[in-house]
């Protein structure tokens, strides 16, 4: 009998843990294929972080008892250095050639983090704390490491609704852009068919990351860790002369990161901690941040075709890729162009909005730690 | 609330001013490397 009442206040202790919000990763994961690489470790990290044990018994299992095996994986998280990482792996597998060909591109990555300043206002306004606002804001940039990166630096008590909510909307910008996109532009702009790319040489592909990591560290040395890794990675790839080295950068390594990081944030992520009114502000921050990046990308296409000749205008439905979610954006603008015009593919010019939102968020986010840290 | 909304405004206002340099002068390195180091298709030898 006692026997079954120790198993019954467990499984209650394990219901408050958790809430089962891991089941529903999981089942988003496998059901809905959202963002799975993510949702699933980080669905059975929260199952494996709220195993109810007895912290007497000493046997340092918990991913906060100092030493635990999961504790010293957390570390990545905490300190900050998966982020990195990850970055690498991406820089490793990011061909800029569309945006080298159309570097004003560069420039729909940069309006698109309207989203990033436009949730750390409504953050602060709301009631959250400058150093919380920004880990919030970030969601915006819709770049789950970035976002990572900057919360365990700003707000770590923060880390799990963040993470989560980053991942959630990134796998939802099938569902939030489009509506967006339509109600923005006219027929005849989303008709616009932009010319092909030109031809982008090896030489310019190398000096890209090095370029890319002078400015860096002049204008924004607070973003190195993140963009630094990235243009490292690229560098490995576009050299030519490090094959395996990029191989395993944009293979075994992000996808071994990535394990350990979606696992850690799922079990340091607690119902106590998670389930709370804060979460669900952030949630909805997260949604208008989402919104806000997505409208500022459109319409400063918008108000940039002005200024551009007739026959070097730019699409309008590829500003929403500026938001990141590398290449889940790029992916909506091609399919929502094909829609009005089956022969207008706007995939590879996307991709230069797309990849300079990476560039983007990263240095939005190194600018908030200058600020906030 | 007053000095909050002129943080938040002086913070986003200085953030997005940021990334726009940051874009912009990237954007005319770019042109700046195009012109410097121009596409040069080879041609096979006859």
């Amino acid at each position: 009998m006692n026997t079954l009442l120790t198993l019954g206040d467990n499984l209650k202790t394990f219901w408050d843990y958790t809430g089962m919000a891991n089941a529903i990763f999981i089942y988003l994961a496998i059901a809905k294929e959202y963002e799975p690489l993510l949702l699933i470790p980080i669905g059975f990290g929260i199952l494996i972080g709220n195993i109810p044990f007895n912290e007497a018994a000493g046997l340092q299992v918990g991913i906060y008892e100092e030493g635990s095996v999961l504790n010293i994986l957390y570390q990545g998280v905490v300190q900050g250095w998966y982020p990195p990482l990850i970055f690498m792996g991406i820089g490793a597998m990011t061909d800029f050639s569309s945006l080298i060909a159309n570097p004003k591109l560069f420039l729909i990555g940069a309006a698109c983090q309207f989203g990033i300043f436009g949730a750390y206002a409504a953050a602060l306004l709301w009631g959250f704390a400058p150093n919380e606002a920004g880990a919030i804001g970030i969601i915006g940039g819709a770049d789950g490491p970035t976002a990572i990166f900057l919360t365990s630096k700003l707000a770590p008590q923060l880390l799990g609704a963040v993470a989560i909510s980053a991942y959630s909307y990134m796998a939802l910008v099938p569902v939030i852009q489009p509506p967006f996109m339509r109600w923005l532009t006219t027929p005849k702009e989303r008709m616009i068919k932009m010319k092909s790319p030109r031809v982008v040489s090896q030489t310019e592909k190398i000096l890209f990351p090095i370029v890319g990591l002078l400015l860096t560290t002049f204008l924004v040395p607070s973003g190195l860790p993140l963009l630094g890794m990235l243009f490292f990675g690229n560098l490995l790839k576009e050299s030519g002369v490090t094959r395996r080295l990029a191989e395993t950068a944009r293979g075994p390594l992000i996808d071994t990161i990535t394990i350990l990081l979606g696992l850690t944030v799922g079990a340091s992520t607690q119902a106590t901690t998670f389930l709370r009114p804060e979460s669900v502000k952030i949630f909805v921050i997260g949604a208008f941040s989402f919104v806000v990046a997505t409208c500022a990308g459109i319409l400063f296409v918008k108000f940039f075709n002005l200024f551009l000749k007739k026959d070097n205008k730019i699409n309008p439905l590829i500003g929403n890729a500026g938001v990141s979610a590398v290449p889940d954006a790029a992916r909506i603008s091609q399919v929502v162009g094909l829609e009005y015009s089956p022969s207008n593919y706007l995939l590879m010019h996307a991709m230069g909005p797309n990849v300079a939102g990476v560039i983007g968020s990263a240095v939005a986010a190194g600018i908030m730690l200058g600020f906030l840290y | 609330m007053t000095s909050t909304i002129e943080t938040t405004l002086l913070i986003a206002g200085i953030g997005i001013t940021g990334i726009f340099v940051f874009m912009a002068i990237f954007y005319l390195l770019i042109i700046g490397l195009d012109k410097l180091l121009p596409f040069e298709e080879v041609k096979p030898e006859e």
